[in-house]
């Protein structure tokens, strides 16, 4: 702990720091970012106090992903979330883009809702404590929410169906998982993870002024897709990577055409004609897609022949066939999938 | 730097009597110089009472090297008819070079060529002082930032004892 009696004031030339002019040391605070404002810098003397305290354009946006504080030094669970509540207290009420990592609880929401209601953004990832109810609630009571994030968050089928409604204004929306990440097991063993258009058709029915819209790791079919196609008729990028009961045929392509941006990559029902076959998407595609991260989350099971003997030729010829013209952009899962599938065909494919 | 004959010369007066002939086009480089001029185009003496004549010579240095780099960029790109980017890259590179050396000032000369930047509304050598000032807070302890900028804790105790009853973490380093 500092001693906090202050050094000896050495200032005679008239050139003192503590009055620098308020718009000065706003300018400066902002460079800081609010966690410096919130700690430090606001307890330097009263005029840079009063500055921190008072002026609510340090507390419109409070973002907590950039989590250099967590888990750093004395920076961690606790002291976070009274930091945060005293950041909420200051917004005054015009707190417009709230967005956390790790600690958001239910409890926190309502500590925000219960002061502000006029937020324009929230971001809540990886936060294990919050519950679908709590998230319900706050887009109820934040009408005027135009984007909402949530990564690896609560799973409720009805959430995305109540947000929709609740907030008219959303033009971006993301809910993330990695829990559904995999591709559909064999269709002969006990499926844990079954398809599930829920989140789909909610988002299809009350979220029609979307613009972006990220379902990654959804268990979403053609069904609940093409339901958001026309159910969101401003759409103009979609992200649907991970998504594995997508089957991106010729039709969905052409249904996805009058999008901005589309990302798919998948491998539904073990065939190879989920990939992306189709040069012009590709391209449009985030380079972060390219990298082959995802296909360290591929089940290592499929890597075993045995289904692939089994799996029906049509199906098999039809997506070699896909295969062969996005050669270029398949990713290496398929690659090995399709090279087992040359060696025991003893077929001479391009490798 | 070259100058043409037939460019405007403007006399700036500190508030100390000294007087600085610059360029007009250096001397545009101040929002608020280019705004008097933009009133009153025949006007060729400007007082500014704010400004020492000390920190008066750094912001028209600050200028004057600004003006030169982009007008060597600009005769570069005319030159060769478009710019190639690894030199407008390295030319880019000197500037902040220069930049970096132009702040290594002591604070009283930082603070005050914060509030002249302000008040001559020259928006980058503002961006640059700001920045300086932040990076000397970044990280620091309330007392550490006292003893950096020779700043007196008018807090009183009980004041303190506030802070530090509702926050007490607001007084350890936040880095």
């Amino acid at each position: 702990m500092e001693g906090g009696e202050g050094a000896e004031g050495s200032s005679t030339c008239g050139r003192n720091w503590e009055d620098l002019s308020r718009d000065v040391l706003i300018l400066i605070f902002l460079k800081l970012g609010m966690m410096q404002v919130l700690t430090a810098a606001g307890s330097v003397c009263r005029s840079w106090r009063k500055v921190a305290k008072e002026e609510p354009v340090f507390w419109r946006r409070i973002n907590m992903i950039d989590n250099r504080y967590f888990g750093f030094g004395n920076w961690y669970g606790s002291k976070l979330i009274h930091a945060t509540r005293i950041a909420i207290d200051r917004s005054g009420g015009q707190l417009e883009e709230f967005a956390v990592k790790y600690f958001a609880d239910d409890e926190m929401l309502r500590y925000l809702c219960d002061r502000t209601s006029v937020l324009k953004k929230l971001v809540l990832v990886s936060c294990a404590q919050l519950s679908a109810e709590a998230i319900a609630q706050t887009a109820k009571r934040q009408p005027l929410l135009e984007e909402i994030e949530i990564e690896f968050g609560p799973f409720s089928e009805q959430l995305t169906e109540i947000v929709g409604t609740a907030c008219p204004c959303l033009k971006s929306f993301k809910l993330n998982h990695t829990r559904y990440n995999m591709p559909p097991l064999d269709p002969d063993i006990e499926e844990e993870i079954t398809s599930n258009d829920d989140e789909a058709l909610g988002i299809a029915k009350t979220m029609h002024q979307l613009r972006h819209l990220e379902l990654i790791g959804n268990r979403l079919t053609n069904e609940g897709l093409t339901a958001i196609l026309d159910g969101c008729p401003h759409l103009e990028t979609l992200d649907a990577t991970k998504c594995y009961y997508v089957t991106t045929d010729a039709d969905m392509y052409a249904r996805c055409a009058r999008l901005q941006s589309v990302s798919f990559i998948c491998l539904s029902d073990y065939g190879l004609n989920s990939h992306c076959d189709d040069d012009e998407y590709i391209d449009e595609l985030d380079p972060a897609y390219h990298n082959y991260d995802h296909i360290n989350e591929v089940d290592p099971a499929y890597d075993n022949d045995d289904h692939i003997n089994e799996l029906d030729p049509q199906t098999i010829n039809q997506g070699f066939l896909d295969f062969v013209s996005g050669l270029k952009n398949l990713f290496i899962k398929t690659v090995f999938t399709a090279k087992r599938w040359c060696t025991s065909q003893e077929s001479k494919g391009p490798f | 730097m070259a100058r043409s004959s037939t460019e405007n010369m403007i006399t700036l007066m500190s508030s100390d009597g000294e007087e600085f002939m610059v360029t007009e086009k250096v001397a545009r480089e101040c929002t608020t110089i280019r705004n008097m001029l933009e009133d009153d185009c025949v006007i060729t003496n400007i007082p500014l009472p704010n400004v020492t004549s000390d920190i008066l010579s750094m912001v028209i240095e600050y200028c004057m090297e600004h003006v030169a780099a982009a007008e060597k960029a600009a005769a570069e790109t005319a030159e060769k008819g478009s710019s190639s980017a690894p030199a407008a890259a390295k030319a880019n590179k000197d500037l902040e070079e220069w930049d970096k050396a132009f702040m290594n000032v002591d604070v009283y000369t930082l603070c005050d060529l914060i509030l002249a930047a302000n008040y001559l509304n020259v928006s980058g050598l503002l961006d640059l002082t700001i920045q300086t000032a932040a990076n000397l807070i970044k990280g620091k302890s309330p007392e550490q930032i006292r003893k950096t900028f020779h700043i007196q804790n008018d807090l009183s105790l009980e004041e303190e004892e506030k802070i530090r009853s509702q926050t007490p973490w607001a007084f350890e380093k936040s880095e």
